[in-house]
């Protein structure tokens, strides 16, 4: 058989195609028995993606890369060491301060983000409402640090497989995120 | 060669494996080069490896189950009481369940992982604060009946590529073995 999405030939066993790594549907899938009039199912075939992403380097971004990518969309960038020696980013998002730190490192090249945002309360905070914004809510984890303060935090796969277009709609959904998680909790 | 993931046998030409779709491992010489010259924009563009996108509007449910049994994992798919359907299927000997919300003329978007540990009251739910804290990638709560749950989001689209559904999936399993180690969840 042909592969759907590029045309390799592929043998009925394979469950994965060799050349693209297009996901071949299994006969007799638990969904396939479920759903008697669907065929098998060629992932990447019947929708192809309107144009290519662009991938993120092997072994992800540099901070100055990641700061670059940030100024152009259209936030400020404050390059920070930390005591450890390591660089991370400021910047600003929904008007609070924003912390950016890279991951899974080797050498200058980062797999992964980790977005941190904390808020000084004053030991106002109710921390049992943390748990309900755990549940409710998705993409991003919610706690408490130990003088009570709300921190949010979110993580980003950078590589493999990262393209620019997974990282810009993930930041997107972390700037929704935290406008939802200052405006329920009155972080203003 | 065996494949780093599921160890079945591949040949030098695959770039993916066959039995669970993992990549094969970018040819180490773009790296090399990369390296040892200039950190410019063009060597960037070198640098750039090749991905394999997933669809504009992300995957089906049948696609989702495809994936999974391709690599290696059950795949049921179950209806709620209200008709919507989502994967079971399980790591470290524990179901978990995989939900595809907000999916438009049957693409998702994004799929979210959850997992659910029935301890009858017996968990002490102050101690999910500190994971939340200190573990990256899943957030840790409790449900109504204070067991601990464990649950992830993945994007799917836009941008999305295998590779990268494989890797943070490859998260789930082993930020999941953490969480039922440290919890004694078994």
């Amino acid at each position: 058989m042909l592969c759907p999405r590029c045309g390799a030939e592929a043998l009925a066993s394979q469950g994965f195609c060799t050349k693209c790594g297009a996901a071949f549907a299994a006969a007799g899938s638990a969904e396939s028995s479920a759903a008697p009039n669907s065929g098998p199912a060629a992932p990447a075939a019947s929708q192809p993606p309107s144009a290519a992403p662009r991938p993120i380097p092997e072994s992800g971004l540099t901070v100055e890369e990641l700061g670059s990518w940030l100024e152009n969309e259209g936030y400020a960038v404050k390059f920070v060491t930390g005591e450890s020696g390591r660089r991370h980013i400021e910047t600003n998002c929904q008007g609070s301060p924003l912390n950016i730190f890279l991951g899974d490192c080797k050498g200058e090249r980062c797999a992964s983000l980790e977005l941190a945002a904390g808020f000084s309360t004053g030991g106002k905070f109710d921390v049992t409402q943390i748990n309900g914004w755990n549940y409710d809510n998705r993409w991003c984890r919610a706690y408490y640090d130990n003088v009570n303060d709300p921190w949010l935090r979110m993580n980003i796969d950078l590589w493999p497989g990262g393209t620019y277009e997974a990282l810009s709609s993930r930041f997107e959904t972390w700037n929704r995120t935290l406008g939802r998680f200052i405006d329920k909790f009155g972080l203003r | 060669m065996p494949c780093p993931r599921c160890s079945a046998e591949t040949l030098p030409n695959q770039e993916f494996c066959t039995k669970c779709g993992a990549a094969l491992g970018a040819p180490e010489n773009n790296q090399n080069v990369a390296a040892a010259a200039p950190a410019t924009v063009q060597t960037v563009a070198e640098r750039a490896p090749s991905i394999h996108p997933i669809p504009d509007g992300g995957l089906t449910m049948d696609e989702i189950v495809s994936w999974l049994q391709s690599g290696g994992y059950t795949a049921k798919v179950v209806a709620a009481e209200n008709g919507k359907r989502h994967i079971v299927t399980n790591a470290h000997g524990t179901p978990f369940d995989i939900f595809t919300p907000g999916c438009e003329s049957g693409r998702c978007a994004s799929i979210e992982i959850v997992v659910s540990f029935s301890r009858k009251g017996k968990f002490n739910v102050s101690l999910l604060n500190e994971w939340n804290s200190d573990v990256p990638w899943c957030k840790a709560y409790y449900d109504t009946v204070n067991d601990p749950c464990l649950d992830m989001d993945i994007a799917l689209s836009p941008g999305g590529t295998y590779e990268s559904l494989n890797d943070q999936f490859a998260t789930w399993t082993s930020v999941l073995g953490r969480f039922i180690t440290k919890y004694d969840l078994r």
